[in-house]
């Protein structure tokens, strides 16, 4: 199986790769958008600023390419952290038009905001690890991970989902907070899994078994 | 509930650690491997890339050393000059300079070689650390950030595109200098390796009044300063064998001064001697994660056999994660004056970021403390 992470200038691929690694695949860094297609299953990381990262996103080919291999090609795709953010349908974080926001890659239907303004009133960012309950028994991604188990966090800005059914996992964090969301065969983990000992692995690893179409 | 690995002594709570189905850590796997490594050819490949860099005729320095003066750089300084190199040793002041730090550092100087300090507004760096205290729960952060960012600075300032630095922990890697082409140091290999806990730089411009004029230490060169100049660096780590002790044995042979006991809340009186605030630092380490500086520490000693598990244990549960009343010999209330906060302040900024499902609590939920204000984990090794 060819596991792609995708390299469009935005750090944090280290970890993902050995993560990966320690499951046994040797994932590929696809750095060119007309590569994505020789891939089975891609990660979208992500660092730094919404808008920032969709401008390396649309420079590059790849919002067009990603929505393509995913929406045309069945593709199964994980985004992690920014990298889930990023398939909502906007951001205001770094946005000109704070109104409407940036408009992201539009693959899980959803607004990412800035956690305070969902009534929390603890700490920003939100970094440590905190328990994550899933919200329906039959979530493949989280199969055999036991509910309230701690996956580690490092954001500011939280994705709301426009469909309930999208959310897969929330925590709390002074107000409930997507923690997972999916759509199809798109995924999103709002916590780091390959900073997050034996779960994390487990989730990675339940990405990859997971269905193909 | 913690789990540990069951080679050495370190928690599964640290991020990016990773356990396999024996239930051994990620570390310990990795330093197994390194017994497998052929040392003659790592160096090698150093040799080469050295002499690539090696200025031929003189008018510059072959190569920038990172250097706090502690035991790491002191050995890699000692090696660079082994090896008939002409580096400028470069340091970024800490946060609250010890006097043995100081001692250390005019050590490595006459260790015979050129060096430049580089000292950010101590005014601002105090609210940075109050900020990085506050609110990722790290005292260090603009420390760790000017660590990264002024030798780079330096690289470019002085147009010297070699940097050498110590070890790599977090990975088996050689550094960028060893890839034959497209070897330039770029802001996102170094924001990765930076390690920014979710802060970044440009959003501590507007609070407490710092602006961007104040951060200029903190911020890396641009892509295009970087590839004028062709900053590349390597980890003098991944060339030759790289222990601690050792270091510090090399580095005493040389004059470096170790502290007069074990220092407070580690198990050795060799590192971490530069920086009085670097036990409050450690202390968040333990209150977030569980582990502190004497974990690490026990940890590496294990690996290499100097000490068994059990003894490592025993030495972790007596001193690892002990309340900072003091470090190197300064008193809390004192280092965090210039930070302006008291110690009450900075007990609850402690229990805001305690990860509270690892340590004891009573039957209302609040952490059971000693009389010193210790935390008691629920449990120091598997069950």
């Amino acid at each position: 199986m060819k596991v792609g992470i995708i390299d469009y200038g935005v750090g944090n691929l280290g970890s993902i790769a050995r993560a990966l690694e320690s499951l046994g695949v040797t994932p590929v860094l696809v750095d060119n958008a007309m590569n994505l297609h020789t891939q089975d299953r891609l990660i979208l990381p992500g660092v730094g600023n919404f808008t920032d990262c969709m401008h390396l996103l649309d420079k590059g080919g790849w919002t067009s390419a990603l929505r393509e291999e995913v929406i045309t090609h069945n593709r199964p795709l994980l985004g992690i952290c920014l990298g889930m953010q990023l398939l909502a349908d906007s951001s205001t974080e770094g946005a000109n038009d704070a109104e409407h926001g940036t408009k992201g890659l539009g693959l899980v239907h959803g607004r990412v905001m800035h956690l305070s303004k969902l009534g929390c009133n603890f700490r920003i960012p939100h970094v440590g690890w905190n328990s994550v309950s899933s919200t329906s028994g039959d979530n493949h991604l989280f199969q055999r991970i036991p509910d309230g188990t701690d996956f580690y966090f490092v954001h500011s800005y939280v994705f709301v989902a426009q469909k309930n059914c999208d959310v897969l996992a929330t925590t709390d964090y002074g107000t409930p907070v997507a923690a997972a969301v999916g759509n199809g065969l798109v995924w999103g983990t709002q916590f780091h899994p390959e900073k997050s000992s034996r779960a994390g692995i487990q989730l990675l690893s339940n990405f990859l078994t997971g269905p193909i179409c | 509930m913690l789990t540990y690995c069951k080679k050495c002594v370190m928690p599964d709570t640290k991020p990016d650690l990773n356990f396999d189905e024996m239930g051994v850590c990620s570390a310990c796997r990795s330093y197994e491997r390194r017994k497998e490594i052929d040392w003659d050819a790592r160096h090698e490949e150093l040799m080469v890339i050295l002499e690539k860099y090696r200025s031929s005729d003189g008018s510059n320095w072959d190569c920038i050393v990172p250097v706090s003066g502690g035991k790491d750089s002191t050995y890699q300084v000692i090696r660079m000059l082994q090896l008939g190199l002409n580096p400028l040793c470069v340091t970024s002041t800490t946060c609250d300079l010890s006097s043995i730090g100081r001692q250390n550092i005019e050590n490595l100087k006459q260790l015979g070689v050129d060096f430049v300090e580089v000292s950010p507004n101590p005014l601002v760096r105090a609210k940075l650390n109050r900020i990085g205290l506050n609110l990722v729960g790290d005292i260090s952060w603009p420390e760790h950030v000017g660590i990264f960012t002024i030798p780079v600075r330096a690289a470019i300032q002085f147009n010297v595109p070699l940097i050498v630095w110590g070890e790599n922990s977090q990975d088996e890697y050689g550094g960028p200098a060893a890839a034959a082409e497209d070897n330039v140091l770029n802001r996102r290999w170094l924001e990765e390796f930076g390690g920014l806990l979710g802060m970044r730089v440009v959003d501590l411009i507007g609070q407490e009044g710092i602006e961007k004029k104040h951060l200029l230490h903190y911020t890396y060169p641009t892509d295009t300063e970087l590839a004028r100049v062709g900053v590349t660096g390597l980890f003098l780590g991944h060339y030759l064998p790289w222990d601690g002790l050792s270091n510090a044995l090399i580095a005493q042979a040389n004059g470096f001064n170790t502290y007069q006991k074990v220092v407070e809340g580690s198990m050795v009186n060799y590192e971490n001697l530069d920086n009085h605030q670097t036990g409050i630092h450690d202390y968040f380490k333990f209150l977030k994660f569980g582990f502190g500086r004497a974990t690490d520490l026990a940890c590496l000693h294990i690996r290499r056999g100097r000490i068994t598990r059990t003894d490592g244990l025993d030495i972790v549960n007596r001193l690892d994660g002990k309340f900072p009343w003091e470090y190197l010999g300064k008193s809390l209330e004192s280092i965090l004056e210039p930070l302006d906060m008291t110690v009450s302040e900075f007990v609850s900024i402690c229990d805001s970021f305690t990860n509270k499902k690892i340590f004891q609590r009573y039957a209302n939920g609040d952490l059971i403390k000693d009389k010193n204000g210790n935390l008691t984990k629920i449990n120091c090794d598997n069950l």
